[in-house]
């Protein structure tokens, strides 16, 4: 539970940070470097008993479900990785209070520091993979907002979405390793994945897990060739650079591969990669730092550098490589936390950060000077500092590499040679000789806020080269690099730093690398140009063809997209819907049919039904060939009453009657609208056309081949006989069409009937407005004065058809009651209805109407022979053609439940039509 | 026979009825309502109304799933839970609409009847036992929604939306018509489970091995059978049994259309072309209502269809089996949502293309839960991903009506900028929504889209286990599915970047309207608490889909001596009215 807290204090702070300021003002940034300092206390206490061998967990469920807990994890890995986070987070907290004392949104910035600094905790403390995905995001997330902190400049947002695309995209794509991850080893706890290296190892997944992995790492950890986003991100502040972009956010990359490698490492594919493209990227990263002239350019080439070296130095992997990675992160964190701060002052205080025009700042600020001093000499690896220890490591394991020594050596070499280089640069070259009469400002030693950091991490890694320096088992060992090393290598391990390993290769080549290195200082302004000529190949052409290009690609691809995909034209988007509705089609009749799927025998059809179907035909292709509408709704109208007689034929008249009635409505619906449309056909031309024709005869092709199999389904049963079977014994009615009606559709009848009333009131209250409308005589949709009946619909005065429905069933003398009464009085039919008399058929018969079943035509014709007692043949009748054919067997289950299934969905709109019909007669 | 009506099926058809009386309560108050007066009020009906159905929904949990209404409906956790969804997206709506709709000068009491009843559709739906009440509830959703989408007359865009949008729709509907009739002319049935059971009869009793399933499915036909008309009893089995393969076929022809009109009420590419238009036509409220509700109903109702009627495991894994449509249509509409999102310059088009995206992950989870011997339990990743998604896109939906003034739409995204500074709680909310969106922790959407990739995951490895083929594609779909969460990162942010860090076109000043503060933070808070302690509402949507009843789940019903078990007979028994 402390541990819990400790982790989420920094959030809790961080929410509270924009208050605390207001209300402290220039004591804020050390009550707010308190927390981080308290931390970092509670953290260092943890440090006797890990030397020990013991490894603190806590965990706090939090998504049980998912197997997702807070779980943290403190051994030697973690705990380094957090001390450096607290102790230079608590120094960055400082310099900032000076760095940016004044500016008014400082709140804001502590805030995000604050989130940073936890979500970075989480990183390196989590014990969950989730858990550790989830504080990696948020680190990215914040760090976002840190880069982006100067948001009026163009710039810095630039560089702040690009830092947030390669490493979101890089987490994004190291979640799918997490989760593959946890896939394979059934277990989201880190440390019991470090314990199940061997299956990870083994697994098929492996290969997946890797890369995903190391594309978040990579991209976190700005190897190439993503190496580009760093020095971008240098539009940060710079107490952000100093802290993100050198010492932690950087190396949580780093860290995970670090953490990692007892389950992932080991294999000649991590083994390779990793010094690969850490070795490049150590070599790309001292070249840039020594073509760039900004002080913080520079030091983010030499932070790129150093993480190219330590992932290559996981990436070796020996006993020594791993020795030399631990030693290398405190010391490259110490060093160049205290550089960034000391270019970040020497900005502050004399205007500028472009190495060319400073010069003398020896005298004018004397302290900065002695820790960019101490720190530089530990960067470019001179003993008795930290540094040395470092980089004399770096060399002893790269000579001992299993793979490519020999290129890894000299990678280390030159790298290193030119970091020495970088260590003259920013330590060097700004503060000895004459002032530089173009410098901004005349420069003062930095306030006391900015001095706390830099001095206390340079003096850090003299304190710390010196306690290393004894042979045998000296403090630094003991509590630091042996818990280190034991947690990266995954098993106990034994360390011995010490200054002076005698005369060996490793020290001869640090005295080639001094010595080039004082070369490569001394002519830098005269290579500079040569180094920047590398320019296009290893940074910008990075960033154009990794970044810039796909991104712009991206967008054109997009907009492209965009334009051709949603260009806003219903035809187009009909196009596309019709196509893919027949490529479903068609790829079901491709895979599951075959021709004798599909009813395809010549239909044994009479004259008049071939007569018809041609006039189908005919009517069709005319629409599709009209040039103005009216010759458009003539010819489809023919079209539909042909169909219409298709029904007749085949005898199913209630059908027709449908069809013929929802034909005459549309074509006046379609005369109405067309008052207001232009007389001008849209009728495309040439290709379109084409294509058009193509789509449509597909589509019919298409229809036709369904109906063809549709056909070809044996129906066994008919609805009819079980009606025929089951009316006298369930129902005890003679007259089958009543008992349908009655028994069993009764819910559906009753319902129809309420819609009927609830439709007639509805006529009735739109008559009455729109009575009073033409009193009124205002176009406005005003709904009624209170009292009214009912409202219409919203759109009553726009809608001609329901307006001349409403026309159609006026009764001038009592425009109130009626439709309501015999709405009623059907209802009062229809209920003593169950017995089967010949009263409610007027009823029933009316609401069959509504149904768009229409029994009307038939229904006094089956009454009669209900009342013969032929029942099972009045069914006959209504099934008429298909009985006849015991092999056609025409889908008539579907042409009889299909109308009723649309009607049923239709009811709303249909009904008021209806009312209109029906009220006709009464 | 039994009772018409028992007292359990009104009961379990609560929510809905509750929904439909508020409805009708506020159609008759908009009639008594004087002329010029605020209709704000009827907002809170309808939110009362919402949180009743909720409510209703919410005490009905202790009620065990089983049909009701003559086999027409369940009552069952899958339409419990989903009706506390549509039931939060509809109130937030309620909420967010009247100052809105006063602005713009359409303060009319039919929107909220408009939306409760489409709501009530959505319910009815979801719970749906049988296509015909499936298809009329559906019915009763669209056509209500069409009317708000053109529901602001007097915008050209709306109505232009309302028409594209009710044409497209009505197509859908027709090709949905036509695909239940060929079922149902294969069936002879339109009970969904029914059909699901009719589709893999023929498996040999006591065996579950998909391969064996396989091969006697395609023997016999999932057709043959001995059942049929008892005439002694009267019984009758509305099927049609007696043709061995012969409707297969046809079955599959209107299973496919079917399927075709279910994904384009999802608006998946390449059924999408109505959505940006209709979500971004459509006034900002509507747009929240369809874009969240809408879609949480058509992809719950995908859910209820793919598990009861569609996952035999012929008709999922077979050639051209859905799941091979599902994995496409997941990557197209992951891609070209994405993508064409980034090419926008109006929040609410973006919203639009990244509501397509997110369609494209939950069919990545549906095509895991249809994938190899198929896992039905995947389907709740679905279930909360929506609510993930709804809170996420409601609450973003709801700021865009919020910060609109009378003629001022906000709708570009330079409408925002420079806003979190002006109105922070407001900016918070929206980067809330946003990172929600993009699936960044530790809000609700990362777990969402977390769930989503794990059961893609789990379907892989339970595909390497059973030796089914292309199980590595899913790790593909997985990956790119990643990828394109990245490009969808950058059109998110570029919302925040507006918000925080440009400085401001135009004048914008909020509406300041109470009840869509209360909606806007209900999202804004829901987002993060699920994000945070996403476990309630991770066994919520487990809950759903386990308790779904009816559920195929590819195990196979066992029949003895060729005649289906009691169980089928009940299905198809007196519901062949």
């Amino acid at each position: 539970m402390t541990m819990l807290l400790a982790v989420l204090s920094p959030f809790v702070l961080a929410f509270l940070a924009p208050a605390l300021n207001r209300v402290l003002g220039d004591l804020t940034p050390w009550v707010l470097a308190s927390l981080p300092a308290l931390l970092f206390v509670f953290f260092a206490m943890m440090i006797g008993p890990i030397a020990e061998g013991e490894i603190m967990f806590a965990t706090v469920s939090w998504v049980p479900s998912l197997g997702v807990d807070l779980a943290f994890m403190v051994d030697g890995l973690s705990v380094t990785f957090a001390l450096l986070i607290l102790g230079i987070g608590a120094c960055v907290v400082l310099y900032a209070g000076g760095y940016l004392h004044g500016h008014p949104a400082i709140g804001r910035f502590f805030l995000s520091l604050l989130l940073f600094m936890g979500a970075m905790l989480g990183v390196v403390l989590a014990d969950n993979l989730i858990t550790l995905f989830i504080f990696w995001e948020l680190t990215s997330f914040s760090s976002f907002l840190l880069i982006g902190f100067n948001h009026e400049s163009q710039k810095s947002r630039d560089a702040a979405i690009q830092a947030l695309v390669i490493t979101g995209l890089g987490g994004l794509a190291m979640l799918g390793g997490l989760i593959l991850m946890g896939r394979a080893t059934g277990t989201w706890s880190i440390s019991e994945i470090l314990a199940a290296g061997d299956i990870l190892r083994d697994h098929e997944l492996y290969l997946p897990i890797f890369i995903l992995v190391l594309c978040g790492a990579f991209t976190k950890s700005a190897q190439f060739p993503f190496h580009f986003w760093l020095p971008g991100a240098m539009q940060a502040p710079t107490p952000v650079s100093a802290y993100l972009h050198s010492a932690t956010m950087v190396k949580a990359g780093v860290y995970l591969l670090a953490r990692l490698n007892p389950a992932l490492g080991g294999t000649d594919l991590w083994m390779m990669t990793l010094s690969i493209f850490g070795g490049i990227t150590m070599l790309v990263g001292s070249i840039v730092s020594l073509m760039k002239t900004d002080m913080k350019l520079v030091l983010a080439g030499s932070t790129i550098m150093a993480l190219g070296a330590l992932v290559m130095l996981i990436g070796i992997g020996t006993d020594y490589a791993l020795i030399a990675m631990g030693t290398f992160l405190v010391a490259h964190s110490l060093y160049k936390g205290a550089l960034f701060m000391v270019a970040g002052s020497v900005d502050h205080e004399a205007g500028t950060r472009e190495v060319p025009i400073l010069g003398g700042l020896r005298k004018l600020m004397p302290i900065t000077f002695a820790a960019a001093a101490i720190a530089c000499l530990s960067m470019a690896g001179l003993p008795p500092f930290f540094g040395f220890i470092g980089k004399e490591l770096i060399y002893e394991a790269v000579l001992g590499a299993e793979w490519l020594a020999a290129l890894l050596v000299v990678l280390a070499v030159a790298s290193s040679v030119m970091i020495f280089a970088v260590g003259g640069i920013v330590a060097v070259r700004p503060f000895f000789g004459p002032e530089h009469p173009d410098t901004p400002k005349h420069a003062h030693e930095a306030p006391l806020l900015m001095l706390v950091g830099p001095v206390l991490l340079a003096a850090l890694s003299l304190v710390f080269g010196l306690l290393a320096s004894p042979d045998g088992a000296n403090l630094v060992d003991i509590y630091l690099l042996t818990p280190l090393a034991t947690a990266i290598a995954g098993q106990p391990m034994e360390t011995n730093l010490h200054l002076w390993h005698g005369f060996n290769l490793p020290l001869a080549l640090t005295g080639v690398t001094i010595a080039l290195g004082v070369l490569t200082y001394r002519t830098w302004d005269r290579t500079r140009a040569f180094w920047q000529a590398l320019d296009p190949f290893i940074f910008a052409g990075c960033q154009k063809w990794f970044y810039e290009k796909p991104l712009a690609g991206l967008f054109a691809f997009a907009d492209w997209l965009f334009r051709n995909i949603q260009s806003g034209n219903l035809r187009f988007y009909f196009m596309a819907i019709f196509g893919a509705t027949m490529l479903g089609l068609a790829a079901t009749i491709g895979v599951r049919m075959t021709p004798a799927d599909f009813a395809f025998d010549m239909p044994d059809a009479r004259f008049y039904e071939w007569m018809l179907c041609i006039l189908i035909v005919v009517g069709a292709l005319g629409a599709a060939q009209a040039r103005n509408h009216l010759t458009a709704i003539i010819t489809l109208g023919i079209m539909g009453y042909s169909i219409a007689l298709l029904f007749v034929a085949f005898g199913a008249p209630d059908l027709a009657m449908t069809q013929f009635l929802v034909e005459t409505l549309t074509v006046i619906l379609v005369a109405l609208v067309l008052i207001h449309l232009p007389q001008r056909v849209f009728s495309p031309r040439g290709i379109s056309r084409a294509r058009d024709l193509v789509l449509s005869g597909l589509f019919g092709a298409m229809m036709t081949l369904v109906m063809l199999a549709a056909l070809r389904v044996d129906q066994d049963l008919f609805i009819s006989e079980y009606y025929a079977a089951n009316s006298v014994p369930k129902a005890y009615g003679t007259n089958i069409v009543n008992v349908i009606l009655v028994d069993f559709r009764s819910v559906d009848t009753f319902g129809e009937i309420i819609v009927l009333a609830i439709a007639g009131i509805g006529v009735i209250a739109m008559l009455k407005y729109r009575a009073r409308r033409d009193e009124d005589d205002d176009g406005t949709p005003a709904p009624p004065p209170d009292g009214e009946p009912a409202t219409p619909p919203p759109d009553a005065d726009a809608d001609p058809p329901e307006g001349s429905a409403a026309a159609e069933t006026t009764h001038p003398e009592d425009p109130r009651d009626p439709a309501t009464d015999a709405a009623r009085g059907e209802e009062d039919q229809a209920d003593p209805s169950d017995a089967p008399t010949g009263e409610g058929d007027d009823a029933t018969a009316r609401v069959a109407d509504a149904k768009g079943e229409d029994a009307v035509a038939e229904s006094p014709d089956e009454q009669d022979e209900a009342e013969d007692g032929a029942t099972a043949e009045n069914t006959d009748a209504e099934m008429t053609a298909d009985a006849e054919d015991p092999t056609g067997g025409t889908a008539d289950n579907a042409p009889q439940d299909e109308p009723k299934a649309t009607a049923k969905a239709e009811e709303a709109p249909a009904t008021d039509d209806a009312t209109g019909e029906e009220e006709k007669p009464s | 026979m039994s009772s018409l009506i028992t007292p359990i099926d009104i009961a379990s058809t609560l929510p809905f009825i509750v929904l439909c009386l508020f409805g009708m309560v506020v159609l008759l108050l908009e009639v008594f309502q004087r002329q010029g007066q605020s209709r704000s009020y009827l907002a809170y009906v309808s939110a009362v109304g919402f949180a009743t159905a909720a409510f209703s929904a919410w005490l009905l949990m202790g009620v065990e799933g089983q049909l009701v209404f003559h086999d027409m409906n369940y009552i069952d956790g899958f339409s419990k839970v989903t009706a506390l969804l549509m039931c939060t997206a509809g109130a937030v709506t309620c909420l967010i609409a009247p100052r809105y709709l006063a602005e713009l000068n359409a303060d009319r009491g039919e929107f909220y009847a408009l939306i409760l009843f489409s709501a009530g559709g959505m319910i009815m739906m979801v719970s749906a036992a049988d296509f015909i009440v499936f298809f009329m509830a559906l019915e009763l959703m669209s056509i209500a929604v069409y009317a708000l989408a053109a529901y602001v007359r007097s915008s050209r865009v709306a109505a232009e939306a309302g028409f594209k949008y009710f044409l497209m729709g009505a197509f859908a509907s027709a090709i949905m018509l036509y695909g239940i009739a060929l079922v149902y002319g294969a069936t002879g049935t339109t009970n969904l489970a029914a059909i699901g059971q009719l589709l893999s009869y023929g498996a040999a009793s006591g065996s579950v091995d998909p391969a064996l399933l396989l091969s006697k499915v395609s023997e016999q036909g999932a057709l043959a059978g001995a059942a049929g008309y008892d005439t002694t009893t009267g019984d009758l089995l509305m099927l049609n049994y007696g043709s061995g393969t012969a409707n297969m076929p046809l079955l599959y022809l209107g299973i496919t259309l079917v399927i075709v009109s279910a994904v384009f009420k999802v608006g998946a590419v390449p059924f999408h072309m109505w959505l940006p238009d209709a979500y971004s036509g459509a006034p900002s409220p509507v747009g929240a209502f369809m874009a969240s509700a809408v879609k949480a109903a058509a992809f719950a109702s995908l859910l209820r269809l793919l598990a009861l009627a569609f996952f035999d495991y012929e008709l999922r894994m077979g050639p051209m089996g859905w799941v091979q449509v599902t994995f496409f249509l997941a990557l197209l509409s992951m891609a070209i949502g994405n993508l064409v999102a980034i090419a926008q310059t109006s929040v609410k088009r973006m919203l639009a293309y990244s509501s397509i995206a997110h369609t494209g992950y939950m069919l990545v989870a549906i095509t895991a839960m249809g994938y190899g011997v198929g896992d039905l339990d995947l389907g709740a990743s679905v279930v909360f991903y929506l609510f993930a998604y709804v809170f996420g896109t409601v609450g973003a939906f709801g700021i865009l009506a919020y910060l609109t003034r009378s003629r001022y739409y906000v709708e570009r995204f330079s409408d925002l900028n420079g806003l979190g500074y002006r109105y922070p709680a407001l900016g918070v909310a929206m980067t809330l929504f946003m990172l929600s969106s993009a699936g960044i922790p530790p809000t609700a959407g990362f777990i969402a889209k977390f769930q989503v990739f794990k059961a893609a995951v789990i379907a892989y490895g339970a595909g390497v286990e059973a030796g089914e083929p292309g199980a590595l594609l899913l790790l593909a779909l997985v990956v790119s599915g990643i990828l394109f969460s990245v490009v969808g990162v950058y059109y998110y942010l570029k919302v925040i970047v507006h918000l925080y860090m440009r400085d401001p076109v135009r004048e914008v000043t909020a509406s300041d309207s109470g009840p869509a503060r209360v909606g806007i933070s209900v999202c804004a808070i829901a987002t993060l608490v699920i994000g945070l302690f996403p476990g309630p509402l991770l066994n919520l949507s487990e809950q759903a889909m386990s308790q779904m009843e009816g559920r195929h789940d590819g195990v196979y019903v066992q029949y003895e001596d060729g005649a289906p078990i009691e169980d089928l007979q009940r299905l198809m028994r007196e519901g062949s009215r």
